[in-house]
């Protein structure tokens, strides 16, 4: 009896000791949380379906600029899943993790799902917010996080701009002075959107919340009842990049892996998952299921600022525009 | 109690058969979840109570962080010329970084302790502002390394992985002065210059006393670098491939304490990173000198492999020096210097010194918590030669040791 029990004690930690199941990181930003939990749980199916391997997926999530630059600082992501492609270039660029054409790697220039920037305000919305000058008026309070440091803050802020240059006519002090105006009115700069959510919804912070659109939803769903989404009249269309870290992928074994993770992340069945989750999907079957959620928005594309490269260093390097209306 | 423990010992026997359900259900992936998050380490969290103060919304101050290193290290030398070995605290220091106005303005102040801690304060290290308007142009007044030796003296000890720096760049007489230096990335080029007082003091000499270790006086010689280097990264398709080139001029005087040694270094450098491998290539060439400090070459080559990334690390390193002369080399202080080296017959100031040197190290690194805080492990054998003549030193320094900063 008791040799039998050692027996299976020691067939037990040899099987626990062969239970190495493949790893991979994912390196995020901020709102992708709850998407990615769901789409981890697909994935490990299907690779598993697939190739007989069992596979667990370490999540990190975070403002994206700041992300970006753990990963350049040594954080050992195999997949960046970032807000912006602009991040993802700067670690090609400084780290050389990956080719400088990671873009043309995926479909859709990488980007597997868009979405946009919306405005979220407390239910009943007293202040009468409903497009970008309410958001300049005296005495409102609007949450956004820091551009410098976060993807969906440096959406906000071009969304906001490109706004208030049409409303300029193109008059560069006048569209600056909209926004120093509309930062004025930001009592707190969070480094991530997780990070004003939190202060928007939890700590009851600020009247409207500039908001990632997938991140309005998940509020309205964890807090019925307390908020509503209002669309304003222009915004901008998010195209939030992937790509496989490659020199990383490559030192871990996980190239093949990798690979498909972001590409599965293009199949009807993730898509299904974005749109549930507040992404608007590639997908058009996928689109077209969960159009209820996406309300036709007048978008401005990344374009009109010349590209991710150009708007960075224009509006959010050290000296840019940013830094200018931004004086406390 | 014997009973309670058979009893539970009868528990643990039935929980055996849940056990091997629960290994088999885990090797089959069937109960577990496939999203782990990376949450925070107890490390993190410890090393984060040094951060004092944060505010990014502050108009003024946005951080203030304390600052403080420790190495301690045992050696144990063999040699042909006798034997040495003991425990060392060294390099203790404290401090603090400040970022202020946009973070665009940078103060660092650190004191060190003596070797051994018998002067708890033993001057400044690094005392300086850094003025930074952006990611590609700073400026640097104050007590700070001059540039120079990209690899072996501007990155940090704590970041080193061999226990000392290289043979050739120890015998330069380099050290902190008080400075103005202007660095810039244009177009990708890397570039540096500046100005170094050579009257400044490195430590208090014993005093333990504010005054005596701090920018000095400024009434000394001077010296003056210029540096330019690029990163070759995309070119070589690795992940970095940073080659520099630096130089240093020195209008020595008599009373100078630091940079007194030659009139002109020039170091060349090239770090490479792919994958598991590093390797730090350094050349050095120093002439001017009076003396026995006369024109000497030398060079090292360091490469580290990775044996359990971001845990285990090898290090190997190959260094040759060589001079114009009968005594331009020495040998190392830490610790070939411990054993009786004799002076070369007829020719002053030879205590310590011959014409070539020689020395391989092999080691391993292991990080606990990154360079903040890990274990160091070595031997390196060494050989000062003296042509014509018998040898200075021969033997082998074994080291092992820790390093803990934040």
């Amino acid at each position: 009896m008791k040799t039998s029990s050692f027996a299976t004690l020691a067939l037990s930690l040899l099987l626990a000791g062969f239970n190495h199941a493949a790893e991979l990181l994912n390196v995020s930003y901020d709102p992708t949380r709850e998407f990615y939990a769901e789409f981890n749980e697909a994935f490990a199916a299907h690779w598993k379906a697939k190739t007989g391997e069992a596979v667990k997926i370490k999540q990190s999530h975070g403002g994206s600029g700041k992300q970006a630059r753990s990963v350049i600082d040594g954080l050992k992501a195999d997949v960046v899943t970032l807000a912006l492609s602009g991040d993802i270039d700067v670690i090609a660029d400084k780290a050389n993790l990956l080719p400088q054409d990671w873009q043309a790697k995926l479909p859709n220039n990488s980007s597997p799902y868009t979405s946009t920037i919306v405005f979220v305000v407390r239910k009943g919305n007293l202040k009468g917010v409903k497009d970008w000058p309410d958001l300049v008026k005296p005495g409102i309070k609007v949450i956004t996080p820091n551009p410098k440091t976060s993807g969906g803050a440096r959406w906000n802020y071009l969304a906001a701009w490109a706004y208030a240059s049409r409303k300029a006519g193109g008059d560069l002090a006048k569209t600056k002075e909209f926004l120093r105006t509309l930062y004025q009115n930001v009592p707190v700069l969070d480094t991530g959107a997780r990070g004003s959510t939190t202060t928007f919804a939890q700590r009851g912070i600020g009247d409207v919340f500039l908001s990632w659109e997938n991140e309005a939803h998940l509020i309205e769903k964890e807090f019925p009842g307390t908020t509503e989404i209002v669309i304003p009249s222009i915004s901008i269309l998010a195209e939030p990049p992937v790509a496989v870290v490659e020199k990383n992928a490559k030192k871990h074994g996980t190239e093949a892996l990798a690979k498909a993770y972001l590409e599965f992340l293009y199949t009807p069945e993730a898509q299904n998952i974005a749109g549930k989750h507040f992404y608007r999907p590639r997908d058009k079957a996928a689109l077209a299921k969960w159009s209820q959620n996406f309300p036709k928005i007048n978008l401005v594309t990344i374009a009109e600022f010349g590209g991710w490269s150009k708007a960075q260093s224009t509006h959010f390097a050290n000296g840019g525009t940013f830094d200018e209306i931004y004086r406390k | 109690m014997q009973q309670s423990f058979k009893h539970a010992h009868r528990k643990h026997n039935l929980k055996i058969a849940p056990l091997l359900t629960l290994a088999l259900a885990s090797q089959l992936g069937a109960s577990e979840t496939a999203t782990e998050y990376l949450d925070p380490t107890p490390y993190d969290k410890i090393w984060g109570l040094a951060t004092l103060y944060k505010d990014d919304l502050n108009p003024i101050l946005q951080e203030f962080k304390l600052r403080g290193r420790y190495h301690g290290q045992y050696h144990d030398v063999h040699a042909d010329q006798g034997d040495s070995g003991g425990w060392e605290d060294r390099r203790s220091r404290f401090g603090f970084d400040a970022k202020l106005f946009d973070k665009q303005l940078e103060a660092r102040v650190d004191f060190q302790s003596n070797d051994g801690f018998t002067d708890f304060y033993d001057g400044l290290v690094d005392a300086y502002l850094k003025w930074k308007p952006n990611e590609k142009f700073a400026v640097t007044l104050g007590k700070t390394k001059p540039l120079v030796a990209y690899a072996d003296w501007i990155s940090s000890t704590n970041e080193t992985p061999a226990f000392e720096r290289s043979q050739i760049f120890n015998q330069l007489g380099i050290n902190r002065a008080t400075a103005l230096t202007v660095e810039g990335d244009t177009g990708g080029v890397l570039w540096q210059a500046g100005i170094y007082s050579n009257d400044t003091p490195n430590g208090t000499g014993g005093s333990g006393a504010w005054g005596d270790g701090e920018f000095g006086e400024l009434n000394g010689g001077y010296a003056v670098s210029l540096g330019a280097g690029y990163n070759f990264n995309h070119q070589l398709d690795v992940e970095k491939a940073l080659l520099r080139l630096d130089w240093l001029h020195s209008k020595r005087e008599a009373t100078d304490v630091v940079l007194n040694r030659y009139d002109d270094i020039i170091s060349t450098t090239f770090q490479l990173k792919e994958g598991y491998w590093n390797l730090t290539a350094e050349a050095f060439a120093a002439s001017g000198g009076d003396g026995v400090n006369g024109d000497v070459f030398g060079f090292y080559l360091q490469p580290t492999y990775d044996i359990i990334p971001d845990k285990l690390q090898l290090v190997g390193r190959y260094s040759y020096t060589t001079g114009d002369g009968p005594a331009r080399v020495q040998a190392q202080s830490r610790y070939e210097r411990e054993v009786p080296i004799k002076k070369i017959p007829g020719v002053p100031g030879s205590s310590n010194r011959g014409d070539e040197y020689q020395a391989v190290y092999l080691g391993a690194q292991y990080f606990i918590y990154g360079n903040k805080l890990k274990l160091m492990a070595g031997a390196e054998w060494a050989r000062l030669s003296r042509e014509g003549r018998p040898t200075g030193y021969d033997g082998i320094t074994t080291l092992a040791g820790i390093r803990f900063s934040f």
